[in-house]
This record gives C-alpha cells, sequence and structure tokens, in this order.
C-alpha cells in the first residue's frame, strides 16, 4: 500500500526524488560540569564555534547569485549579526564561567530564555524570524561538537525531508539545482525558509505531522506541491501515472511562460479574463510573471492579523497603493475584510461554530470603525492615484447586510470627489441564501463573484478543512453544478460574472465556466499558465453542451468522467495539458 | 545627546531594518541606546533592537554618549527617516 501526507501547499510544483533525512530531530544537548581550570578551554572552543559557524555563512553570501541575490543576502547578513551580538556571546560565557558549565547546555540556555522574552511579541511575521535563532543555536552546537554539516552529500533529484529547515540550510542545500522537494514538520507561509523555496521554485509542503519520522532515507517520494499532498511507497500502476503526471509537469514548466503570455480566449472566440487571487499585496509582482490579466480578489485579512494591531487608515493607504506599484494594472479588486471571531485575538467571546459565525461583512457591520477606515483607504487610494478599484463584500447573506453595506459605501464615498466610473461594488455569492436572493442583489451591485469553496461547504452541510468529508466536499457534486446554474441563468446580462475558489483552478471544470458564459476566473497565480493553456483548446460551444449533459448527471463520479474525457480529446492533438490530479 | 522619534516604516524595526540599524551602529565609538516606554536597549545588539518590538509610529528615544555621538545621532536619523529603504513613494 501506498502512504500519503498531506501538509500546507508552501512553493508549487510536482516532483519526484529520493528522501534525504537532514536534522531528523532537534539537536539532544546534555549539562555537564566542567573544572575550573577548563573554563578558558570552554570559553575558546564556543568562541570559536561561532567564529566557525559565521566563516560558514560568509563562504554562503559568496556563493549566492541567483535573481533573488540581495533578499537573500539580506537574510544571511542578519543571521551573521545575531552571531556577533555582544549580548549573545557575553550571556553565554558568563553562564560557562559563574556556573561552571559546558558551552552547549549555556547555549542553548541563554536562547531559551531569550526566547521567552520575545514569546509575548504577538506579531506572526516576527515570530517565524525567531526560528533563526534556534537554527543558528543547532549550527553553533554542531560546530562546538566538531560535526562538520558539509560533509552531507547532496545528489541529483533529492528530496529534501527535515523536521524542520533553517533558511540558511534551505539555501545551502538547493542552490545546486539538486533538490527536487521540500518536507518538513513544522514552518508556515510566510517563514523565511518559504520565501527561498517559492523563489527558487522548489515545490514545497510544511506542517507535515512527523514526515520527518515516517519516511526512510533514500525512499522515493512524489511531491505535489500545489496541493500540499506528498506520496511514497508507491506500486506499479500508481507508478505509470505518476510518471507521466511528472513528464507532463517537467514539459509544462519548459513552457510555462510561453502559455502565460496567451490569451484567456477559446477557439471560437470567447474570452475569459484569468486573474490572480493575492494574499500579500507585494505578490502582484509574480502574478503578472504568471500571466495575471489583473488581480481578481485581494484577501485583507494576512494584512490584519500579521500585526499586533489592526492596520491604521495609513497603513491600509500603504498597502493598498502597492498594487498599484509599477503601473502593472489599471484596476484591482480588494476583497473587504472576512475574518471570523476566531482568529481576532483579543476576542473575547469564543464562537462554537466560526465558520457560521460572525464572520465576513457581518463582522464589518458590527465593528463599523474597522469597516470604514478600511473603505476610507480604499477611496483614498482611487482618489489619490486615480486607479479602478472593485470592493468586494464578503458573506453576504441577506439584503439587509448588502444595504447597510451599500450606505456605508456611499457615505465614505461622499468623503472624496470620485467619479463613478473608478470604482464598482461586487459580492461574493457564497451562501446558499445568496443564491436564493441573487436576483434582488445583482439590482443593487455592479457585479457578482462566485466564492465556490465557502459555497461548497454550505451547499453541502460539510466542513472543508475535515479531511474524513473529503469524497462528500467534492465540486463534482451534482448539486454544486445545479446551484451554479442557479446563479448563472438568474443573473441580468449586465451584471458581470466572475468564479473565485479553488474550483477556477481545476482544469476539468473549466468547460462548466466556459459553458455557463462566465467571463472571468480569479485563481492562484502559478494556476493562470496552465488554465490559459486548456481555455484555448476548447470551445464554448462544445463546452455549452457538455454542460447541460453534467447538468442531467447524478453521480460526482459521473460528472468528473465526462469532463475528464472531453478535455482528453480536446488536448490529445497537443501535449499542452498537465493533468497533475493524484 | 538624546533625540525622540517615531518609527517611520510601516513594517517597524523588524529583522531587516534592525540589521541595517546594527551595521551602522557598530560603526561608531560612542555607546548608543534605544528606550520605548521604560525599555532601554543597547542599539549596537541585534537580540536588543529586536526585544523592542518596535512598531510603526511608535515613539523611542535615542541616546548617543561619547566622542563621535553628533554624527552618530545624525546618521540614525538619516537612517529612520529614509524609512530603511523599505518604501519607494
Amino acid at each position: 500500500m501506498s502512504e500519503e501526507r498531506n501538509g500546507i501547499a508552501i512553493s508549487p510544483g510536482f516532483s519526484v526524488g529520493n528522501a534525504l533525512l537532514i536534522n531528523q530531530a532537534k539537536t539532544l544537548v546534555e549539562k555537564r560540569k566542567i573544572k575550573t581550570n577548563e573554563i578558558i578551554k570552554e570559553v575558546n572552543k564556543f568562541q570559536s564555534a561561532v567564529e566557525a559557524s559565521k566563516d560558514e555563512i560568509r563562504k554562503m553570501k559568496l556563493d549566492i547569485d541567483d535573481e533573488y541575490k540581495i533578499e537573500h543576502i539580506e537574510i544571511l547578513d542578519f543571521n551573521i549579526l545575531i552571531l556577533e551580538d555582544e549580548i549573545l556571546a557575553s550571556e553565554v560565557i558568563e553562564l560557562i564561567t559563574k556556573k561552571n558549565i559546558n558551552a552547549e547546555w549555556a547555549l542553548n540556555d541563554v536562547l531559551t530564555n531569550k526566547s521567552k522574552e520575545f514569546a509575548f511579541v504577538k506579531d506572526l511575521y516576527m515570530q517565524e524570524r525567531l526560528a533563526d535563532f534556534y537554527y543558528l543555536a543547532e549550527r553553533i552546537t554542531k560546530n562546538l561538537r566538531g560535526l562538520n554539516q558539509s560533509l552531507i552529500e547532496i545528489k541529483n533529484n533529492t528530496i529534501l525531508v527535515a523536521h524542520d529547515l533553517s533558511p540558511i540550510d534551505a539555501l545551502k542545500y538547493c542552490k545546486n539545482g539538486r533538490v527536487n522537494g521540500i518536507l518538513t514538520d513544522l514552518g508556515g507561509t510566510t517563514s523565511h525558509t518559504a520565501i527561498i523555496a517559492r523563489s527558487l521554485g522548489i515545490p514545497t509542503i510544511m506542517s507535515m505531522i512527523n514526515i520527518s519520522t515516517s519516511v526512510q532515507p533514500g525512499q522515493r517520494i512524489y511531491v505535489d506541491g500545489y496541493k500540499g499532498k506528498a506520496k511514497w511507497k508507491i506500486n506499479k500502476n500508481e507508478k505509470l501515472e505518476l510518471e507521466t503526471l511528472k513528464n507532463d509537469y517537467i514539459s509544462f514548466q519548459k513552457n510555462l511562460f510561453e502559455y502565460s503570455k496567451l490569451s484567456g480566449q477559446t477557439k471560437d472566440n470567447r474570452t475569459i479574463s484569468i486573474k490572480a487571487n493575492i494574499e500579500i499585496s507585494s505578490e502582484v509582482k509574480m502574478a503578472t510573471k504568471y500571466g495575471a490579466e489583473g488581480i481578481g480578489m485581494y484577501r485583507t485579512e494576512f494584512l490584519f492579523t500579521s500585526k499586533e494591531h489592526f492596520p491604521s487608515l495609513e497603513d491600509q493607504y500603504d498597502d493598498y497603493s502597492e498594487l498599484f506599484k509599477g503601473n502593472l494594472f489599471d484596476e484591482v479588486t480588494i476583497r473587504t475584510l472576512d475574518i471570523g471571531g476566531d482568529k481576532i485575538q483579543d476576542y473575547t467571546h469564543i464562537e462554537n461554530n466560526p465558520a457560521l459565525g460572525l464572520r465576513g461583512i457581518r463582522y464589518s457591520l458590527a465593528n463599523m470603525n474597522i469597516f470604514e477606515t478600511q473603505l476610507n483607504a480604499i477611496f483614498k487610494v482611487i482618489n489619490n492615484k486615480n486607479k479602478k478599484i472593485r470592493i468586494l463584500l464578503p458573506m453576504i447573506s441577506n439584503l439587509d447586510e448588502l444595504d447597510r453595506s451599500l450606505q456605508t459605501i456611499n457615505k465614505i464615498k461622499n468623503n472624496y470627489s470620485i467619479s463613478s466610473n473608478l470604482f464598482s461594488v461586487g459580492v461574493v455569492i457564497e451562501t446558499p441564501s445568496a443564491v436564493l436572493m441573487i436576483k434582488e442583489i445583482c439590482e443593487r451591485v455592479d457585479f457578482i463573484s462566485i466564492g465556490t469553496n465557502d459555497l461548497i461547504q454550505y451547499t453541502i452541510a460539510a466542513d472543508r478543512t475535515n479531511e474524513t468529508l473529503e469524497d462528500i466536499i467534492s465540486h463534482y457534486q451534482p448539486s454544486v453544478l445545479r446551484m451554479l446554474k442557479l446563479i448563472t441563468t438568474q443573473v441580468p446580462e449586465d451584471t458581470y460574472v466572475t468564479i473565485c475558489g479553488e474550483m477556477a483552478n481545476d482544469i476539468n471544470c473549466l468547460p462548466l465556466f466556459i459553458g455557463m458564459g462566465i467571463r472571468e476566473l480569479s485563481m492562484n497565480y502559478y494556476s493562470i499558465p496552465r488554465i490559459k493553456g486548456v481555455i484555448h483548446d476548447l470551445s464554448y460551444r462544445d463546452c455549452n453542451i457538455i454542460l447541460n449533459q453534467c447538468l442531467e448527471l447524478t453521480s460526482p463520479k459521473e460528472i468528473k468522467h465526462k469532463l475528464i474525457n472531453l478535455i482528453k480529446k480536446e488536448m490529445s492533438s497537443n501535449n499542452r495539458i498537465i493533468n497533475y490530479e493524484i | 545627546m538624546k533625540k525622540k522619534i517615531n518609527i517611520p516604516n510601516k513594517l517597524g524595526l523588524h529583522a531587516r531594518a534592525s540589521s541595517k540599524l546594527v551595521q551602522l551602529t557598530n560603526k561608531f565609538e560612542c555607546d548608543i541606546q534605544i528606550g520605548k516606554e521604560e525599555l532601554i536597549v543597547d542599539a549596537k545588539s541585534i537580540l536588543g533592537l529586536l526585544s523592542l518590538a518596535a512598531s510603526y509610529n511608535t515613539e523611542i528615544e535615542i541616546e548617543t554618549n561619547g566622542s563621535d555621538e553628533k554624527d552618530a545621532m545624525e546618521q540614525m536619523i538619516k537612517l529612520f527617516e529614509s524609512k530603511f529603504g523599505e518604501e519607494d513613494e
């Protein structure tokens, strides 16, 4: 039986390689009393271990020569400064000399205390940088013990598997192009290591429970960095399938930028605008690189949760202005805060069921000052930069919420003299209730964006984060299809309809959207070239026929099968497609 | 000499800004301290600066004390005013 494990998808891509296990567990440190006449020797040992660690990092700095040189060097410099820090050195030396204990223990003791000092810093960004301290402690410890890490030889096609991976080691091991993937037990999206992995284009999955103790050295592992899934102990049949996927991915990668330049046009000249969903404003650069024609949804949650305090009007103004930096896009879509009570730290009332609680527009309407500040920042950007912004309201489930939101938008807008063609307002259709009120909603707004993730979760009444429900919560469920159809048939001609959500980057679902006459799809930027490559080989006519056939079907399996067959048929004449379903 | 300043860059004294500040302060002979509320740290120490956790718009007080204190103060203020090169506009 093959084995698989999920984690957080950090860096996209599909690859295979042999496991190299590094630093399998946190270094164990022993506490030892030393004799008074050994103190000087122990202090010297500590200082030379620090020097050796610094030299290693300095050497790495010289070796760096890539597109992200400046950023990578800054990360290394930060690490060097910590090693040079007087506080660190003096506290460790004091412990060694006053308490007669060994250097390893003293170092770890000081760093443990330091981390307590920093524990009160709520800032996630800051917390992740603190991880760098521990990596340094391990590096010094290794040098104290005289083990030489550089003895590890990286062969071609290596998948690095670690409990945790420092940004320094990530750079060191990955720079020769031999590493095909990274899997770790710990880590998150905003860590230095994640930033490095993405910039180097190495498929990476983090927060995989016990991955470092589950795979054997040398084991062949398939890594799907799109879905955050790794597989090993593969049988013959599966192997054939996975190898095909891998080869498709490799040839696709080669043509990635060719696809990214395509327009989203079908064979019979229907144009679908392909845009990007982003979470950090600076991602606009990457989005353009991958061929995004605009920002279909900027999720503002990260901006709100990455700081100790909610961002001020100025913070938000600066952040939203960043979206227009370099004049990459004339128009962007900003989704107002979609946050649930569970994500707010000083929120005193804990909800039993946050997905059904005070979230999205409900939270904004209950916290008018936060909502008004966000709207003010948006209108200030429109006003000062003379750029178009689409305002997208999440979790609208009734007309009262919508009317109150629109009144507030109108009130804030009147603080500025903005021509009405510079902004538009839309609603994320993600509750069945909104679907049933769609006609009245469309009378009030300029566009709607179908948020498939939540719409599916609320339609099926199944938690999308619950892995045991994975089969039930499929977007191939006939009820989901009928729900989408219910929306699109009722929407008046002049309402612009877009799709945002995972379903938009599943190539098998493309025929459904094309068939329904959807004009815009917004997705993770790295999915864009793949989707553009497929649209070109489809026609509205065929898609419409398939859509109607699918609407007659009653099982998710049949629907998926039908869609895959169409894709396979249309794509058989050219090998553009990558279907990495595993 | 002493001088008060508000943290001008939106990311605050994070890893990158602190690195730049430490690289500058270590060029000077004089003692340099930075205080936030009742906490005072050595501005030549990256660990010290990080422990301040000074975010955007926080008021801090810089104190330089020694032969090149004036020069140090001027250059530090200049670095703060440049927002550590984080914002282009």
